[in-house]
């Protein structure tokens, strides 16, 4: 029988439905097992035992009452430290925050709590989305619940380490660069960056105006629908946000997958340099899989990733200083090392080449959207293998392979990271599904249906 | 004169100055290293050879449904 700490969003939220399942129970649930395993994870910077406790009864009588809101109704869930919750601290783990309690929580956040979700605490994250795994913060870093010894990926570490050892029912993170779908791929859970433009970012601190994108981690593409459901919407104080219509996503990936185009993006993953042949063979099963579902795979070429590459790390860096300078000049022993170096690499990024570095970003989405032409979806690999080992982090990891993340991030396209298997070591290793702008709901759909024809879903870390 | 990736420690500790980054020894010299890897890295990203073409910003979609017609 599955524990009830890991029972998935989805299925808690038929139970509770159903009234089978008492918000308050599967709330202690996640409660007991933070207190069991958080001191070996650190997924967690701040549990909110009494305030979840609460809202768990409160949600609980409205649904006795007949008041019921939702699959998120009774559903406890963490949240990245970077976003804003009220009369919650929010330090982005970081000691220049460290007594910084906003007085509203971000939009999304809103949104998830509309719909009766249980905020349990706070989540470890790369001080301010951008400088970890580092052990010179206020807080320590999360761990990989598969291997302690290994990173769960960043920058939304907490994130994916809570839920892929039942610390909550899942989570909410942001993607700059890969910050959803890196520690999701690391830690063998379902992570989606949505569209740009799709989730609010206000109140969610921001490294890259850009960039930044908030969305769901989660155990399933399913557990994600019913997150994003609630985190999508148009918000007109957000700059970035678009007014599109938002579908029925869980209703949408029940959907058969027969007949989709699927793009398969081999250059940026196959071949000298690239995936270990054990992330490619279980690539190449997954495609596998959809085949047999009837979906169409082809070979489709984009530009080379090494370009992507370039142009977002001269992004990032440019926008991440520009935002952090005043308090990195006033204060620089506030910040840990690897956020305090790497940004101040951002200020050698002149104005020139950051204009000249987002003209080409058009450039390439441009040309990535045209490689679609005919296709629904591009599928391409998340990771080229393992986590990293915490002895194998530097202060400086732009300069080897170059990110397989970032190419989405640059185009502001939906990209989805599940896992597709485990290597020979016990760690999981992951694929991206890549959809058109604001069709987030395809890539869960194609992530659903693989799931559902895998064994991988019924697999969850020895801790 | 130096090119960016090979630029001396006198000539990156005055561009330092420059841009007020008070940085130890140690710190300045793993600066200096990494400033070398990302002008080479920078270097990958082409120049556009007429005047127009926009940048992506904040406040035009860059994947959006016009960019996908444009591209058409």
């Amino acid at each position: 029988m599955t524990a009830l700490h890991h029972t998935t969003l989805a299925a808690a939220a038929r139970a509770i439905a159903a009234r089978e399942l008492s918000p308050v129970a599967l709330t202690q649930a996640y409660l007991d097992r933070i207190a069991a395993a958080d001191d070996r994870l650190h997924a967690y910077v701040l549990v909110a035992k009494e305030a979840a406790l609460a809202a768990a009864r409160t949600a609980e009588a409205e649904i006795a009452a007949g008041k019921y809101r939702g699959p998120l109704h009774g559903i406890p869930l963490g949240i990245k430290d970077i976003y804003a919750t009220a009369g919650m601290r929010t330090t982005c783990h970081s000691r220049v925050l460290l007594d910084h309690v906003p007085g509203e929580d971000a939009e999304s956040l809103r949104g998830l709590k509309a719909a009766g979700a249980v905020v349990l605490g706070k989540h470890a994250t790369h001080e301010f989305a951008f400088g970890g795994p580092s052990h010179d913060l206020p807080f320590p870093a999360a761990r990989n619940p598969w291997s302690l010894e290994h990173t769960p990926g960043g920058s939304s570490s907490g994130a994916g380490a809570a839920v892929a050892a039942g610390l909550c029912a899942g989570a909410t993170g942001s993607d700059t660069g890969g910050s959803i779908r890196g520690p999701a791929g690391n830690c063998g859970v379902a992570g989606i960056k949505p569209t740009y433009g799709l989730v609010s970012r206000r109140g969610v601190f921001p490294l890259s105006h850009t960039l930044d994108t908030c969305g769901p981690l989660a155990w399933t593409s399913e557990d994600c629908a019913h997150l994003l459901q609630e985190m999508a919407g148009f918000d007109p104080a957000d700059p970035a946000s678009v007014e599109a219509p938002i579908p029925d996503y869980a209703s949408e990936i029940g959907r058969s997958v027969r007949g989709l185009r699927v793009g398969i993006v081999r250059h940026f993953y196959a071949g000298r340099d690239g995936a270990a042949p054990e992330t490619v063979a279980l690539i190449d099963r997954a495609l596998s899989v959809w085949r047999d579902l009837g979906v169409s795979v082809v070979d489709a070429t984009l530009p080379e990733l090494a370009d992507y590459h370039a142009v977002g790390r001269a992004v990032v860096l440019s926008e991440a200083y520009s935002i952090h300078k005043p308090h990195l000049h006033r204060a620089p022993e506030l910040y840990g090392q690897y956020s305090r170096e790497r940004l101040r690499l951002g200020a050698l990024v002149t104005a020139e080449e950051y204009y000249q570095a987002q003209r080409y970003r058009r450039v390439l989405a441009e040309r990535t959207v045209k490689a679609m032409d005919g296709l629904d979806l591009l599928v391409t690999a998340n990771s080229y293998g393992a986590a990293e080992r915490f002895s194998e982090a530097t202060i400086f990891p732009y300069f080897g392979k170059p990110y397989l993340s970032m190419p989405f991030n640059l185009t502001g396209q939906p990209a989805l990271a599940i896992c597709c298997g485990f290597g020979a070591e016990g760690l999981p290793r992951s694929l991206q599904i890549v959809g058109r702008a604001f069709d987030d709901a395809t890539v869960l759909r194609l992530g659903h249906a693989y799931e559902q024809a895998t064994p991988w879903r019924g697999r969850r870390p020895p801790i | 004169m130096s090119t960016p990736s090979e630029i001396s420690p006198e000539d990156f500790a005055a561009l330092c100055r420059r841009l007020d980054l008070a940085l130890t020894a140690e710190e300045a010299e793993r600066l200096r290293a990494a400033y070398a890897a990302m002008q080479a890295q920078l270097r990958r990203i082409p120049r556009p050879e007429t005047f127009f073409p926009e940048p992506a910003t904040v406040y035009a979609h860059p994947g959006s449904k016009l960019t996908a017609e444009k591209a058409r």
